[in-house]
């Protein structure tokens, strides 16, 4: 732990090095405002607003699948203690969810344009 | 196994090797990159250090009513991750944190990297880069799933997530030959991570540069620089969890190891320039219903070759 | 010193450019692609990642204004080089980087404090240059005077940029900060002081020096009353909008028939900027429909009530005669708009402008949509001013260069980068040279042709109807591959152009990179203006 730690810290002061020499540096200090790029045209309205993800039934079966990969990596190292069973188990778990995928994707919520 | 981790003592050096290791190997992935897009081979190795220089020189900007704050932390999480993520990847056939969930860590960093790629997409307040950034997370969306089923597949055939243990299981025979779909897998989420090459969708040029189309100067650098050293980290720690690491005879461990991870960096670089763009909302069908299915299966027979007895230890 | 001097002059050798080419500079586009080729300078996405903007031929008083608008957008160091003449290229790239070393070397905050002594002794040396040119030839004259002005300082440029702005900045975003006030006095400083350098009055400058008038005026300073300028300014003004607000006199507007007549009624040209509430707003109802007038009406409230006026307006903290507004206006710029989504659900509209300079679309072309999410569902092209004559004429040059732009959509840099070196080496009058272009345009087109990826990831979209005889029309990879055909000499005929909007049809709906990817696939059509009233009844 203190080693990842020491990790991040010397991360973090590298990451300030380079702004300090940027600071130090570059043409220009303060940075230059400018209004976002739009190819040449100013902007309308603010690209900020409530973006439509189309691909949000994806984000569900993602949840799906995430929640039981977290059970797979300690299941990954007792495997081979537990024997046949576990990958019984497991597989057998992991093929309902794929038999989800496919409705899913017989939905068309994988294809969103 | 025992803890393989550096001594105390020797943990100062250990963890300026792992910054100086990070920095070498986006060196070497943005090098051979350059090469790949337009040749002259010594030249394009010089040319990353110069664009490093160049956005130190460049002045940074800010645009109409960004998100500052979370801006900048997405450009400085992007780098600090990379390098967090080689924490875990074997230098010198040790790691600088060696835990009983190694490639856990090295997943978590990855599934960081969302929220990070995220957020210099927000942060501008611009059409292209918000853009960018939703497309990153329908990308991770896409192939974190493979991934995580390549990495666990390493994880069942060598009974443990220390990645040392991982390299040493290895010893007899490299898991590329039993597992070369979570092998090709792994590289492919981990170009889809980087959002390079064939995945840039997140970067690309229809999108005028997606998530880095308002960045420049300092902030471009960190940005650029934690996705080049991501692609090398995950070059190296593809070296070790499926090519054996430092395995190898004649020459010592840690050579064989740079000599790996040079090789899958051009491999990479080769097929991933060779091809276009790919949409994302084409990507993530074939993710889903080819990868995924893929890597279950491959987990699957190495599962049934580890219960009958096929690695050793 | 000399070390980091070095250094600057070693960082910045390779710079990135944005190349921006007016009207009928096809062929000089070309040499200079060819020319950053063989240098291997890459060429830039977007303005944030741009040091040298190439300005090509003389652009028309809208991509001008464009152009101001993007140098706004470059952080320095940059550059900005104008280029008329093919035989000046490399010579013009020698200078940029001795160029760019210099401007790097100078940070602005220095500027406004040095603003004459600078304008002064370095004007003396773009004299000097500008006089060395003159005797060569009216470009080089017009090139060193902004060799001049750039080494001079940024301050002109900055001011530039923040002018592209100040339509904007109008209602309030950041002018109340002290020291960008005091920016701004110096862009206006600069602003005249370019204006009256040798060479820089050249006709050639005229979008240039207009835009440092709109700089100076647009935020607030006392109008200096200069007779050669006042009619060169106020043009800027109404381009400036103009240009930023719907286009009911562009061809093209009739994309289709409700987004031509939306923006046809916008008040691009009112000079109040509040009588908008009888614009008829598409979706949402009159009440909203001062939302979709806002951004226009706010940028000519600032520009037209009078320079002097331009402080008040965003004293007012942008509500300033925005009665009907509804909180829809932050820091200056409206927020967007809610619309009905193909679900059936109430979602933000957000109208975007892709173009008049895009990596991959040819210079001039302004694709206005309106988005939810990555989905366009609204779309509307046309053509920033005359893009007639744009075309070099041999077909299969032609054919390979088109073929480069779809390829830098398309994220497929190898093969684009080919396709540009076969359409340069075409040209050679070597013809050992030509042979093996045409060699190479044979394997770019055989490997498009045959890519699998770029056959599945496009596969099935961007079908364009075109023509009234009901022909099924073709998609992106049908028109790709004649191209190809082209392209390699397989089949001598021409690119058959078609009307932009037939191409506009088929953008909505699609996804932004599919739009962005159709639009790259087709060859357009660059007809003369359609006379407005058509334009509205289409």
């Amino acid at each position: 732990m203190p080693a990842v730690l020491s990790l991040l810290a010397v991360a973090g002061t590298l990451v300030l090095g380079l702004y300090a020499a940027s600071f130090a540096w570059a043409a220009a200090r303060r940075p230059a405002v400018s209004l976002p790029f739009e190819s040449g045209m100013l902007p309308q309205q603010h690209a900020a607003s409530r973006y439509h993800a189309r691909w949000y039934a994806v984000t569900i079966l993602f949840l799906a699948f995430d929640m039981e990969m977290i059970f797979m990596y300690p299941w990954a190292v007792v495997v081979a203690d537990m024997g046949a069973g576990a990958v019984v188990e497991m597989f057998g778990f992991l093929a309902i969810l794929l038999v989800g995928v496919v409705y899913v994707w017989r939905e068309g919520a994988l294809r969103w344009t | 196994m025992p803890d393989m981790s550096p001594p105390e003592e020797a943990q100062g050096p250990a963890v300026l090797l792992v910054v100086v290791v990070g920095l070498a190997l986006a060196w070497l992935v943005a090098g051979a990159d350059r090469f790949a897009v337009t040749g002259g081979p010594l030249r394009s190795f010089v040319e990353p250090v110069r664009s490093g220089v160049r956005l130190l020189l460049e002045q940074r900007r800010t645009t109409l009513a960004p998100d500052r704050l979370l801006w900048r932390v997405g450009c400085v999480a992007v780098p600090v991750l990379a390098l967090l993520s080689l924490a875990v990847v074997p230098i010198g056939g040790q790691t600088l944190w060696s835990t009983s969930a190694d490639l856990v860590w090295f997943n978590a960093m990855e599934a960081l990297l969302w929220a990070a790629v995220w957020l210099v997409g927000w942060g501008p307040n611009a059409f292209h880069a918000l853009t960018g950034g939703y497309r990153f997370l329908a990308q991770g969306l896409a192939y974190e799933l493979p991934l995580m089923f390549s990495l666990i597949t390493v994880g069942v055939a060598a009974g443990s997530l220390r990645t040392t243990d991982i390299v040493a299981a290895q010893a007899d025979l490299w898991f590329v030959v039993t597992m070369p779909v979570a092998f090709v897998t792994f590289m492919v989420t981990a170009a889809a991570f980087a959002f390079w090459g064939p995945f840039a969708a997140p970067v690309g040029p229809d999108i005028a540069g997606g998530v880095r189309s308002e960045l420049s100067g300092v902030d471009r650098l960190l940005f650029e620089l934690g996705r080049a050293v991501f692609l090398g980290a995950a070059a190296a720690m593809g070296a070790a969890l499926f090519l054996g690491g430092g395995s190898g005879p004649w020459l010592p461990g840690p050579v064989w190891h740079l000599l790996k991870t040079i090789a899958v960096v051009v491999a990479l670089v080769a097929v991933g320039r060779r091809v276009p763009v790919l949409r994302p909302d084409r990507t993530v069908e074939v993710a889903w219903m080819v990868l995924v299915p893929a890597t279950v299966l491959q987990t699957l027979v190495v599962a049934v070759l580890l219960i009958s007895g096929f690695y050793p230890g | 010193m000399d070390l980091t001097r070095r250094l600057r002059g070693w960082a910045l050798a390779r710079p990135r450019v944005l190349v921006v080419d007016g009207a009928g500079s096809d062929p000089l586009r070309w040499t200079v692609e060819s020319e950053l080729d063989r240098r291997s300078w890459p060429l830039a996405q977007s303005p944030a990642e741009t040091d040298l903007l190439l300005v090509l031929g003389t652009p028309g008083s809208h991509l001008s204004a464009a152009v101001d608008v993007l140098w706004g957008q470059v952080p320095q160091p940059r550059l900005r080089l104008d280029v008329t003449d093919e035989h000046q290229i490399a010579g013009l790239l020698d200078t940029a980087v001795p160029l760019l070393a210099r401007a790097a070397e100078s940070p602005d905050e220095t500027v406004p404090q040095a603003m004459p002594d600078a304008d002064g002794s370095s004007a003396a040396s773009a004299d000097d240059t500008a006089h060395d040119a003159m005797g060569k030839e009216r470009s080089a004259a017009m090139t060193a005077a902004h060799h001049g002005d750039d080494g001079m300082d940024h301050a002109g440029h900055e001011g530039m940029g923040h002018a592209g702005h100040a339509g904007h900045d109008v209602s309030g975003h950041g002018n109340h900060e002290p020291q960008n006030g005091m920016e701004h006095g110096g862009m206006g400083h600069e602003g005249m002081g370019h204006e009256r350098q040798p060479g820089a009055a050249d006709a050639g400058h005229a979008g240039h020096t207009s835009h440092a008038g709109h700089g100076a005026g647009a935020h607030g300073r006392p109008e200096v009353p200069r007779g050669e300028h006042e009619g060169v300014v106020h043009p800027a003004h109404e381009d400036m909008g103009h240009a930023a607000h719907g286009h009911s006199d562009q061809p093209g507007t009739t994309a289709t028939g409700h987004v031509a007549d939306d923006s046809s009624k916008l008040p691009t040209h009112r000079t109040t900027g509040h009588d908008a509430a009888d614009a008829p707003s598409r979706r949402h109802g009159p009440e909203h429909s001062e939302h979709a007038a806002h951004p226009a009406g706010q940028d000519h409230a600032g520009h037209s009530s009078g320079h002097a006026m331009a402080h008040d307006a965003h004293g007012g903290g942008g509500h300033a005669g925005h009665e009907m507004h509804h909180g829809g206006t932050v820091a200056g710029l409206a927020m967007a708009q809610t619309g009905p989504d193909r679900d059936g659900l109430q979602l933000d509209v957000l109208r975007v402008s892709l173009g008049p300079v895009l990596p991959g679309w040819p210079t001039g072309l302004v694709l206005r949509a309106e988005v939810q999410g990555d989905v366009v569902v609204a779309a509307q092209l046309s053509w920033l001013d005359d893009r007639r004559g744009g075309n070099a004429g041999e077909p299969r040059r032609t054919a390979l260069d088109r073929l480069a732009s779809f390829l830098t959509v398309a994220g497929w840099i190898t093969a684009a980068r080919d396709a540009r070196r076969a359409r340069d080496s075409l040209g050679s009058p070597d013809s050992g040279h030509r042979g093996e272009a045409a060699e190479l345009a044979r394997a770019v087109a055989r490997r498009v042709r045959r890519s699998r990826s770029l056959a599945w990831t496009l596969g099935g979209v961007g079908r364009v109807q075109h023509g009234t005889n009901g022909v099924a029309g073709d998609e992106i990879l049908d028109r790709i591959r004649r191209w190809c055909d082209v392209a390699a000499g397989d089949d001598a005929g021409g690119l058959t152009a078609v009307p932009l909007d037939d191409v506009a049809v088929a953008l909505t709906g699609a996804e932004l990179g599919t739009v962005r990817l159709i639009v790259a696939s087709v060859e357009l059509g660059r007809a003369a203006p359609v006379p407005k009233a058509e334009a509205t009844h289409a």
